[in-house]
């Protein structure tokens, strides 16, 4: 029976891992003889940041490497299928032309800037501004072995539920108000906007963009293959310090932030994780996202934060785009043809719904019932010059962009 | 020898008589529209096509060399032929005289427009039939699917498969189905689809739907710029236009039209009801719908057909610009958006019905149905039902393809105008009557 | 502004007008059309004004509908046969009548007309292709049979058997008829065939599942009590018949007219 198989399927994946959460100690990917946590500018711009780098080079070289043979062996596995033979040349290989692409919006512009800056402060901002304010806690898993982050991110006491319980009440209280503050104002916005592994997985998808490289489309099957993942991946995180594990081990945000500040670190099952995440997140955008456990433990708060996507049901066309487009892969933002909110526990507010939507209106991002971010059919259509020398033989004139009723 | 002479000239004599009724009526249909005052500037493309391909009877004008590739319908994706270094035809017919040609041909309820289809290919005369390559044919109904089968008698034809539902795993079966499809068109151009080539087309075919949305934008506006049976024969037009030239000539359109609301140069003055006309499509010359509204003192303020307004409304969207993903873009607007009965479940036909009646202010819904098309048939109630408790009166008008029902159908028509005229504050009589 | 509105009913043999005010048919009138469609329609007003001593000033709207409608020159307004009708049974339908359905049978055509409960037309099915169901196919059945269109009604209701008469084309009718006439049947149930034969007709045009509400018979066909009796038969329900039937149309003309005066 498929459907035994599949659970069966499941449950050892997720008990696997569990287990390589448990024992990521065993497990490493590149130990320091010595851990190094001081840090400063000087260190930064000397030969040792460069020592305290190579682990991380190591995984971004396997990353590409992993990339490479991946598009490599989809190419030769098209070619095989004599049903894909024909097209499997063009697919796999890199175009030198360009499809028509929108003007960009300034929502996405702001998102970037954003997610930029949060990662340079989140990664730098000790040494940047010289303080710190470690009693804000926000949801991000930007990594607090990193010393140099200005505020502290909620990852760690999430995961290590009984070290927080030993704190003084105040502290806990802190916490615990920050965290809730930051998810009720902003929600899984946070994922989109200050989320430091989300800009990593967002420059990975971006290159594959850049290159054109094919991605991988995921339909709903697919999707909900992810959804027991997901909460093995929330339960391993609230519950593996009670067993007597470390989350720090797995936690692939362990080879970034506290590296790239400096910060020698060990790494271990996080090594290889990081590796699956950056070939996973070329291929289909922001794969972890849909994994995260502490954006799903964010997204259990959707229905209280300001942060909104709304729809005219009427307006739109069932075209689907949205739904191709993103990245959680939300299908009711497609499906739903009553309610006006159409907010989901796993949209992180990234707006690439709204870039897609070709129908005036029909969808739009609100942060307290503001509109901030709305579909508009003319953006989509800016796209669309006609380049080619029978258009402009027949008189089409580039500079008459012709205005808008 | 003296009896040869004779069929050969009876022969002759067939496609004298044809030519003449069928060039006949497509000319009595443009000269009613050219007589129908308000024709926007910059209209004379569009019915120079119209007159090119049914009065003159000559094919397509394209760029010698460049092969024609016929479809029946908007799903067929216009981008890969483009970028397979052809150019769409739409081969839709409303022509009476292939009708009643194909009338004995094809069994007596089907649609009027399968039957034309077969009135051409049975006599064989209209280069732009005759010229094509290839025939596309998306299998929406049954009649299609026999005409097809039909059609392969005397030419390539490709047939598509159309789920029924618009489901993630039937989107992933049309994405193959089109990738035969190119590799079909490539084989009869004997040019490769690139990325290049693709991504040129869906800029090609993306401006003229550009155009059209500023069109149908501009339209819109009341009081009005512009007729909707004019309207209606500019959307016709693009069938057998390249998409660039098309769009090219709608761009000049738009502009004379932007003049003409800068100037409150409007085509009519009074209050005019508006109507929405929705169903099966209007393929020129089968005009007398929309110009016997516009005869009996309405006005078509928005179509919902598949020749007109829907014809390239909706754009593929393209969310991942790798050239599997473009792939995946055509098929996704091919089936996702597209309100054609065809579907099991149709109900986001309502919600475009009611987006158009909320922007175009429509006071009254004239539902169309060829006599014979089931699945637009089979949609009317629930849509009466539905329209109904918004207010918006709705008939069903059925149509077929012949001149005798133009009585019948104006007192509907009228009737149906009054209806909505009624629901008005009336004007009142202010002169002093003297006498009789 | 006048407080008195006419309507006038062109139809191709016969032009009526109705004369309303205050909410209420006044009076009506009828007359042979003959050649000068406008000129019987001004002698018909002015004598409707003078009969009712109305000066032309107080007639504040003169509505025309028929199929002569655009040719009545001494009407402000034209407006078509089922809205007019429609109309009309507002004023014309006896007490108790929820709107419904309306069978029109005028001399050379036949309508059904649906109504919503607020009289609005929601659909309608038009005879206009054939005399079958008309006043024409009543009279050529008459003529045969030796008597008036008048006496048709009664007749049939004396019948004890009713033939069935299949033919409902009219030519084809009548040879039937008078093959039934050879065979000796008696007259009055070859009466009671032919309106059983044009109730059956009509029948076939409606969509029973349009009509909600009550069926009312107006035009000319709705004074044949025969007729009457054949569709309450096949249709086994009460059928009602409006007042001044042939009226209908003038009056619902003359009705709208009062919206606009």
């Amino acid at each position: 029976m498929r459907s035994k198989r599949k659970i069966i399927v499941t449950v050892l994946v997720c008990a696997g891992l569990a287990a390589l959460a448990y024992f990521a100690w065993l497990l490493p990917f590149w130990e320091f003889a010595s851990s190094d946590f001081e840090v400063s500018w000087d260190k930064i711009f000397s030969w040792a940041y460069l020592k305290t780098l190579l682990p991380l080079g190591i995984i971004i070289a396997l990353s590409a490497a992993g990339i490479v043979l991946t598009v490599k062996l989809r190419k030769a596995l098209a070619k095989a299928d004599k049903q894909t033979r024909r097209f499997a040349e063009i697919r796999g290989s890199r175009p030198n032309a360009a499809a028509p692409k929108q003007k960009p919006a300034a929502f996405m512009v702001i998102r970037w800037i954003v997610m930029i800056c949060s990662a340079a402060v989140l990664i730098f901002g000790g040494l940047i501004f010289g303080l710190g304010v470690s009693s804000l806690s926000i949801p991000v898993l930007s990594c607090p072995w990193n010393s140099e982050e200005m505020t502290s991110s909620s990852c760690y006491y999430l995961s290590h539920l009984n070290e927080l319980f030993e704190l003084p009440i105040k502290n806990i209280l802190l916490f615990f108000g920050s965290s809730v503050l930051f998810i009720i104002l902003l929600g899984r916005a946070i994922c989109a906007f200050l989320c430091p592994l989300g800009l990593v997985q967002d420059i990975t998808d971006r290159i594959r963009r850049k290159t054109k490289t094919e991605g991988l489309a995921m339909n709903d099957r697919m999707y909900g293959a992810l959804k027991p993942i997901k909460w093995a991946l929330v339960l391993i995180f609230i519950g593996l310090c009670f067993a007597g594990g470390n989350f720090c081990n797995f936690c692939p945000m362990v080879a970034v932030a506290p590296i790239l500040a400096g910060i020698s670190t060990s790494l271990y099952v996080s090594g290889f994780l990081l590796i699956f995440v950056l070939i996973g997140s070329f291929f289909k955008r922001r794969l972890f996202c849909t994994v995260c456990p502490l954006g799903t433990l964010m997204g259990l708060f959707h229905r209280i934060s300001l942060f909104r996507v709304k729809k005219d049901c009427t307006a739109c066309t069932e075209c689907g785009a949205c739904y191709e487009a993103c990245p959680m892969g939300i299908k009711q933002i497609y499906t739903e043809r009553s309610k006006a909110d159409v907010t989901d526990a796993n949209c992180i507010m990234c707006g690439e719904c709204v870039r897609c939507c070709p129908e005036d209106n029909a969808l739009s991002l609100t942060f307290a019932g503001a509109k901030i971010y709305t579909s508009s059919r003319i953006k989509i259509m800016s796209g669309y010059e006609p380049f080619t020398k029978e258009s402009e033989a027949a008189g089409y004139d580039r500079t008459d962009k012709g205005t808008d009723p | 020898m003296t009896v040869q002479t004779r069929e050969q000239t009876r022969e002759q004599r067939q496609i004298q008589r044809f030519t003449n009724r069928e060039t006949q009526t497509s000319a009595k249909y443009l000269r009613r529209l050219t007589e129908l005052t308000g024709a926007p500037e910059g209209i004379e493309p569009f019915l120079e096509t119209l007159d090119r391909i049914y009065v003159r009877m000559q094919g397509a004008d394209v760029p010698k060399g460049t092969r024609t590739i016929g479809t029946y319908c908007v799903m067929a994706p216009q981008e890969l032929i483009y970028a397979a270094g052809a150019v769409p035809v739409k081969l839709c017919s409303g022509n009476y005289t292939a009708f009643s040609v194909g009338d004995d041909i094809a069994p007596r309820d089907a649609c009027p427009l399968v039957k034309a289809v077969a009135g051409f290919k049975q006599t064989g005369l209209m280069p732009v039939y005759e010229d094509c390559s290839l025939m596309i044919v998306p299998i929406t109904c049954d009649c299609k699917k026999k005409i097809a089968g039909m059609l392969g008698g005397s030419c390539e034809v490709m047939t598509l498969h159309i789920p029924a539902s618009r489901g993630d795993s039937d989107i992933d079966s049309f994405v193959s189905q089109l990738y035969d499809t190119a590799e079909r068109l490539e084989a009869v151009t004997g040019q490769r689809i690139t990325y290049a080539s693709l991504a040129e087309s869906f800029r090609r075919v993306g401006y003229a739907q550009q155009e059209l949305s500023r069109f149908i934008r501009l339209k819109k506006q009341d009081p009005y710029l512009i007729r909707g049976s004019h309207a209606m024969a500019i959307m016709n037009a693009a069938a057998y236009m390249s998409a660039e030239k098309w769009g090219l000539a709608l761009h000049k359109v738009n502009e004379n039209l932007k003049r003409r609301a800068a100037a409150k140069q409007t085509v009519t003055s009074k209050k005019l009801p508006r109507i929405l006309l929705t169903g099966s499509p209007i393929v020129f010359p089968n005009l007398k719908i929309p110009l016997l509204i516009e005869e009996s003192g309405g006005i078509v303020a928005g179509d919902e057909t598949c020749m007109g307004e829907r014809g390239m409304w909706d754009p593929a969207v393209i969310t991942d610009n790798s050239f599997d993903g473009m792939m995946r873009a055509l098929a996704n607007r091919a089936l996702r958006p597209c309100p054609c009965p065809t579907f099991a479940d149709n109900t986001q036909r309502i919600f475009r019905l009611k987006q158009l009646i909320k922007e175009n202010k429509i006071q009254g819904v004239i539902y169309h149905v060829l006599r014979g098309c089931l699945v637009y048939d089979f949609e009317y109630r629930r849509i009466e039902e539905e329209l109904g408790s918004l207010g918006v009166p709705v008939i069903r008008l059925e149509s077929d393809y012949n001149e005798e029902d133009v009585e019948q159908l104006r007192i509907r028509i009228e009737a149906f105008i009054e209806l909505i005229k009624l629901r008005q504050p009336a004007e009142k009589r202010t002169a002093v009557r003297s006498g009789f | 502004m006048g407080k008195y509105y006419i309507g006038l009913d062109g139809g191709s043999t016969y032009l009526k007008a109705a004369l309303i005010g205050g909410g209420r048919v006044i009076d009506t009138m009828v007359r042979s059309t003959g050649i000068d469609n406008d000129g019987t329609a001004r002698r018909l007003s002015s004598e409707l004004c003078s009969r009712n001593g109305i000066t032309p000033q107080e007639i504040g709207y003169i509505m025309a509908t028929g199929y002569s409608r655009k040719v009545l020159e001494v009407a402000d307004d034209d407006i078509s046969e089922i809205t007019a009708h429609a109309y009309g049974v507002r004023l014309t339908a006896p007490q108790g009548y929820r709107p419904g359905m309306i069978i029109d049978i005028g001399g050379q055509d036949s309508k059904i007309i649906y109504l919503d409960p607020n009289y609005a037309v929601k659909n309608f099915t038009m005879n206009d292709k054939c005399a079958a169901g008309t006043g024409k196919f009543m009279e050529v059945i008459a003529q045969i049979l030796e008597t008036t269109i008048d006496n048709v009604g009664p007749l049939s209701l004396e019948a004890a058997n009713p033939c069935d008469i299949n033919s409902t084309c009219v030519v084809f009718a009548q040879s039937e008829v008078i093959s039934l006439v050879a065979r000796k049947y008696d007259r009055r149930d070859i009466l009671a065939g032919m309106h059983l034969s044009m109730a059956r007709r009509m029948i076939k045009m409606m969509k029973k599942s349009e009509a909600g509400g009550d069926i009312l018979m107006t035009g000319g066909g709705a004074l044949n009590v025969g007729l009457h009796r054949a569709f309450e038969e096949e249709l086994m329900r009460d059928i009602f018949v409006a007042r001044y039937p042939q009226f209908n149309g003038a009056i619902g003309a003359a009705l709208i007219a009062s919206e606009r005066g």
